[in-house]
């Protein structure tokens, strides 16, 4: 019950505020750059790359930014003072603000399909869209809990590292979220198995446990 | 640790790092209003953070309703908290905030917009429940964050500098529902560092400087503890010298000290230290340019106390 209300206030606290706007704003920003792309080859995969950078900004902005601020926040002194296990907070925000990333994320993903190669996109690579978009609204959530200040920073930082892990051959892009993402959407040199799909789910996990492990002992 | 009380520390000690919030406190609260008077910094809202849960001892124990706050989350929801921060939830309605907060507190989703708009009532904030807490002034925020203390009917109020930058007015008012809180049966812990906003409050104080209870009690008792304090007078001259000369002999005189142009006078009397200043300028005409009391400084009186002078 308290996540729901927690979850409430979350969603209230953002369509009241500016952060909606410029959120959708990033979302719409790819759209141009997939009609530049018209004419060229490999179009459903370079416009997949470019949606993927999306995953490097819209993530951080929402989940990253809301629950750093949150933690980081002196409001923080209101919740844990309510007999109120330390988790809800994060699972709340993730609650309110995981769908809206999805589902911009999706709709982008489908925008950029459809202006670059005039064809609604295989399903997927929508499936491996909106599975991206939720694992790394994870851990922009792990990392906002584990460094609150600077959660947003982070979480960028970190989808830019993990979209370059992506790209090497070596074995070390299996950490990589963006890479099973590619591959699921069948945009990479590899073919897809149900690792990427346990994989995709067990890093952000990893991620969230981490940062909800430190949670439990910090202080206002 | 025996649990005699609604809250109970004992030896607690807080840091922060290597800084030092709270030192070896121990102290045992039964109900009514008791007062924190401390200057700034010197333990009052770490000790009340303890208290709601909100930090951990680094050592030694504190009870709050006979359970560990930090870690059993039965004794928070008996816990009201406001703290010494105006941070809000600005996007949201005092109704909503309040509500919100007194959900996460354990009110029914059902129940919590009555028990909001009873709380904001009570602080006298019923007109503007519909309003955004960004456009409120400072003593409204401070009612807010009274009704969100209040909301979910603790048996326990937590209220960290609850008059701190508000009017006269309102500050007569809060004091007035603080104490009438406590007349419906709450137990009320309000710090300041004017003693005389906890006068006002409440006669039961316990003193803290440097994160240490330096005393309790009643009012009175502590108004007899700060007299007991030898006055300090400044008295800035011409002749520094012929001042001292002509108080060195006085009994009530402690101390003299000199200063650049100046004498400092430490008494027991201050009284008759004030008539045989007045002579002895008189008759040596001294030519004063400044008479000051460095102790009117509620910082010097605890310093004294820090000393051991109590």
């Amino acid at each position: 019950m308290s996540t729901i209300a927690l979850a409430r206030v979350a969603l209230r606290r953002l369509v009241r505020g500016r952060t909606w706007w410029i959120a959708l704003a990033i979302a719409i920003l790819p759209i141009p750059f997939a009609y530049g792309l018209r004419g060229h080859s490999a179009l459903l995969t370079n416009g997949l790359n470019i949606a993927l950078l999306l995953l490097a900004v819209l993530p951080p902005w929402l989940v990253g930014a809301s629950v750093g601020e949150e933690l980081d926040h002196r409001s923080a002194t209101y919740l844990w003072s309510r007999p109120l296990a330390r988790w809800k907070v994060v699972a709340a925000k993730l609650l309110a603000l995981a769908p809206i990333v999805v589902v911009l994320v999706g709709a982008s993903w489908i925008a950029i399909a459809e202006t670059a190669t005039s064809r609604f996109p295989p399903r997927n690579t929508i499936e491996a869209m909106l599975a991206a978009a939720l694992a790394v609204s994870m851990i922009s959530a792990g990392i906002a809990s584990l460094a609150p200040r600077q959660g947003m920073a982070l979480s960028i930082v970190y989808v830019m590292l993990d979209l370059m892990l992506g790209e090497l051959p070596a074995s070390l892009h299996a950490l990589s979220v963006t890479f099973h993402a590619r591959t699921l959407a069948g945009r990479s040199h590899y073919h897809p198995d149900y690792l990427d799909w346990v994989l995709l789910a067990a890093i952000p996990i990893a991620w969230l446990a981490f940062g909800l492990l430190r949670l439990r002992r910090r202080e206002a | 640790m025996s649990d005699d009380g609604v809250i109970v520390a004992e030896r607690l000690s807080k840091w922060y790092g290597h800084v030092l919030g709270v030192s070896d406190v121990s102290w045992r609260m039964r109900g009514g209003i008791v007062g924190l008077l401390g200057p700034n910094g010197a333990g009052k809202s770490t000790l009340i953070k303890m208290m709601a849960g909100i930090a951990r001892p680094s050592r030694g124990q504190l009870a709050v309703f006979g359970g560990a706050p930090f870690d059993d989350p039965s004794v928070r929801a008996r816990i009201g908290y406001a703290p010494e921060h105006d941070k809000l939830w600005d996007e949201l309605t005092a109704l909503e905030l309040v509500a919100a907060l007194a959900e996460l507190a354990g009110v029914a989703h059902g129940k919590s917009r009555a028990a909001a708009e009873t709380a904001l009532d009570r602080m006298g904030l019923a007109d503007a429940r519909h309003r955004r807490v960004r456009g409120f002034s400072k003593g409204m925020r401070q009612r807010v964050k009274l009704a969100t203390a209040i909301a979910h009917d603790p048996d326990l109020l937590l209220l960290d500098e609850p008059l701190t930058g508000i009017d006269p007015v309102a500050r007569v008012d809060i004091i007035e529902r603080v104490r009438a809180l406590a007349a419906a049966g709450k137990s009320i812990v309000a710090s300041s560092h004017v003693l005389y906003e906890i006068e006002a409050l409440t006669s039961e104080i316990v003193v803290i400087y440097r994160g240490q209870v330096l005393a309790e009690g009643n009012v009175y008792e502590i108004r007899k503890l700060i007299d007991r304090h030898p006055h300090v007078i400044r008295v800035e001259c011409d002749r520094p010298r012929a001042i001292a000369e002509a108080l060195a002999g006085a009994e009530h005189v402690v101390r003299i000290a000199f200063e650049r142009g100046a004498v400092l006078i430490e008494t027991r009397d201050p009284d008759r230290c004030y008539d045989q200043l007045a002579s002895a300028v008189l008759d040596r005409a001294i030519a004063v340019q400044a008479l000051t009391s460095p102790d009117n400084n509620l910082g010097a009186v605890f310093d004294y106390l820090t000393r051991g002078g109590a």
